[in-house]
């Protein structure tokens, strides 16, 4: 949510005081962090974004050190306070909504449909964002860099899309809004022979198809 | 088989689809319009399907009276030596309406164009050159002659006396064989005549007029090659045969189906319809194909009849992929998602009769029938990585056929009557794929591609002799060919990039 990423604090703060005083407390906003506490304005850490910290590293990634990898930078949440600001997605083309970025790609391990913390939190803010435009529908498309085979690609796209709608479903997106489909190898993001390539290639990608 | 008995009269060669007309290579004629709604399909066939008319001019009477028998073919046998095959080029004949059994075309002269620089002449001329250079490639890329080079031709032809056949002159220079060809044009027709000569036995035993629209010299040559491989030594041509696959060199963010010769020659699409099209797998007869369009959104399956420029969609709910006609023509297998995970299935090519053949949590995919059809191979992932397994067409009987190589994928079984053998792309010490072949009969595994770039999708000539696969070696992928011990390796296709070649039989010879 890179367009999202301007100072906000103010604002943020005098629309939270705003709700409070008027007394229906998020009810619009699904992300609902610890209701106890008190919204202090300032970098608050989503929950699935602390999960995310503490789980201990189970997937196979390259990066086992401690440099972020570039999912995990990916992956931080942006400026709080963007999130009670609701776009007008009426007035913007399903193109623009696309372009924009607001749901990410999640990219897999080699030969993987499985979701690592990493990815389940990136698709954790991405359930987020649906949640607050419940007339958004999704395709799910699976996607397979070039060194697998076409026809087992095919499949292991599919296993893909698939892995990140259960994964959607149960954070509450409701299956109706999602469909999915595999293109194998067919359309890599990056045309490049190398690590890094095939790194973005191996991804599910979230398509805004209505809204 | 080649039909069992050659009647001396016209033999219709391309059977059913004669019936509706000669020109039914070229445009749907058949009444059925093609609906823009329906699957993009473009009126398909081109150059490699048009007709050719067959007639027997005769041959020596032991030759003849083999012919009106039964199945024959000349037993030339050289103990450590291949037989030695001369094929000159094709002589020009003058236009004649005297020929026997010519047609009603034969007594129309062609018509010289006046202010034209491209006489019928001229055209004649390049006619017989592209049919002998054709013809000589078709031969040679069977491998079973040894070609004996044109320059000795000329010392044979010096000794002969003009218009006769010397046989010694053409033992001299060290023929077993001798074809010999001419051509002219006849009205809209281009006329062939050849004659096969068992050299050492100083006898004719084969001949045969071939006539075909005037522009088909290439498809003309093609049916002579065939006929010779077949009556020199039983041996099952692919000079007709056409190989399918699926190609971005459209547009971008497009696949298209296309069709090619053989020999790479006369690409031309199938599918037009600007989105993804893939996986193309033939109909024994050669006149229909199914494959994979994402044309709606979601990855269905779709036939296209190749002669009727029509085309439908077979099997739409869910997503479908990879597939594979079966070798009675009655069924289709390919890989669903309907229940929710990655099985491979059967539907008759009506679309009715959905059955499950597998039944697991792993991805099973990519499905192959063996000659009889009562076997399906594909590939599985339900030991953790991809390998081959064979299943009877009932789903029983669960066998594992790769055991080498982390990752085995796009099996397609030979329909070879004489090998028992299975190809598929494997990795072996994480090298990119190569292409393996795998014999059920020594249960050897043999390796066919060697570490150039990646090798995979393989697929076999009708005649179990050939295969052709996709390979990036030179770049973007593109389609090969090469025969079943790896040697003679031939590429194809330059233009964009191309994958998954189908290798299917000629139009109207069902296996």
């Amino acid at each position: 949510m890179r367009l999202d990423s301007r100072p906000f604090s103010a604002r943020r703060a005098a629309a939270l005081l705003l709700a409070l005083l008027v007394g229906f407390a998020c009810s619009s906003v699904d992300r609902t962090p610890a209701t106890g506490s008190d919204a202090a304005p300032g970098p608050m850490t989503p929950p699935e974004a602390s999960e995310a910290a503490s789980e201990p590293e189970t997937d196979a990634g390259p990066s086992s050190s401690s440099g972020l990898t570039e999912d995990e930078i990916l992956a931080i949440p942006p400026e709080v306070g963007s999130e009670t600001d609701l776009l007008d997605i009426g007035a913007k083309s399903l193109e623009e909504l696309n372009t924009e970025g607001h749901l990410k790609d999640v990219q897999f391990e080699y030969d993987s449909a499985q979701l690592s913390a990493t990815m389940r939190a990136t698709l954790e803010e991405n359930a987020d964002w649906l949640s607050r435009y419940p007339s958004v529908r999704i395709l799910v498309e699976g996607h397979c860099d070039e060194r697998g085979t076409v026809e087992y690609n095919l499949a292991l796209g599919e296993e893909r899309a698939r892995a990140v709608r259960d994964y959607l479903r149960d954070l509450g997106v409701g299956s109706g809004r999602m469909r999915l489909i595999s293109y194998g190898k067919e359309f890599p993001l990056d045309p490049g022979h190398n690590e890094a390539a095939w790194r973005r290639n191996r991804r599910a990608h979230l398509e805004i198809v209505a809204k | 088989m080649k039909p069992p008995r050659l009647p001396r009269l016209i033999l219709a060669v391309i059977g059913a689809a004669l019936a509706t007309g000669v020109a039914a290579g070229f445009v749907p004629v058949t009444g059925i319009a093609r609906p823009v709604s329906e699957p993009g399909v473009l009126a398909g066939p081109a150059s490699g399907t048009a007709e050719v008319e067959v007639t027997s001019l005769g041959a020596s009477p032991a030759a003849t009276a083999a012919q009106e028998t039964g199945d024959w073919y000349l037993d030339i046998t050289r103990p450590g030596a291949p037989v030695r095959m001369a094929i000159p080029d094709f002589q020009l004949a003058p236009p004649e309406a005297a020929g026997t059994g010519g047609g009603e075309a034969a007594a129309v002269p062609a018509e010289p164009l006046s202010g034209e620089t491209f006489t019928v002449a001229d055209e004649a001329a390049e006619a017989a050159s592209v049919a002998s250079a054709v013809l000589w490639s078709d031969i040679e890329y069977a491998a079973v002659y040894r070609m004996l080079p044109k320059r000795f031709y000329r010392i044979a032809e010096a000794g002969s006396p003009e218009g006769v056949l010397d046989y010694y002159q053409w033992e001299s220079i060290g023929a077993d064989i001798l074809i010999r060809g001419t051509l002219r044009i006849e009205g809209e027709m281009l006329v062939a005549e050849v004659r096969m000569h068992a050299v050492r036995a100083q006898e004719n035993v084969f001949g045969r007029r071939y006539t075909a629209a005037r522009g088909a010299a290439r498809t003309l040559a093609h049916r002579i090659a065939d006929d010779i491989l077949q009556h020199a030594g039983n041996y099952q041509g692919v000079a007709r045969t056409r190989i399918a696959f699926s190609t971005n060199r459209s547009g971008p963010r497009a696949k298209e189906i296309y069709l090619m010769d053989y020999d790479g020659h006369g690409q031309r699409p199938v599918t037009a319809n600007g989105s993804l099209n893939i996986t193309p797998s033939w109909s024994p007869d050669g006149r229909a194909l199914t494959y994979i369009s994402y044309r709606e959104g979601a990855p269905a399956l779709y036939l296209a009849f190749l002669y009727q420029g029509r085309g439908e969609k077979l099997v739409g709910d869910f997503q479908s992929f990879t597939p594979a006609w079966s070798p009675d023509g009655r069924w289709i297998a390919f890989t669903s998602n309907r229940d929710g995970q990655s099985e491979i299935y059967l539907a008759a090519v009506d679309g009715s009769e959905l059955r499950r053949l597998t039944d697991n949590r792993a991805i099973d995919v990519a499905p192959t029938w063996s000659p009889n059809g009562r076997t399906i191979a594909f590939t599985s992932d339900r030991t953790g990585a991809p390998q081959i397994y064979t299943m009877d067409r009932d789903g029983l009987n669960l066998r594992r056929v790769s055991f080498e190589g982390s990752y085995n994928d796009s099996p397609a079984w030979s329909p070879s009557r004489q090998h028992s053998e299975i190809a598929y792309a494997s990795r072996i010490e994480r090298r990119p794929f190569d292409i393996v072949v795998h014999d059920f009969e020594t249960r050897q595994t043999r390796q066919l591609t060697t570490g150039r770039g990646s090798n995979e999708s393989p697929s076999w000539a009708p005649n179990g002799l050939h295969i052709a696969f996709a390979s990036n070696r030179a770049g973007d992928d593109q389609v090969f060919t090469m025969h079943r011990d790896g040697s003679n390796l031939k590429q194809l296709t330059r233009e964009g990039s191309n994958t998954t070649p189908r290798w299917g039989n000629p139009p109207g010879n069902p296996r």
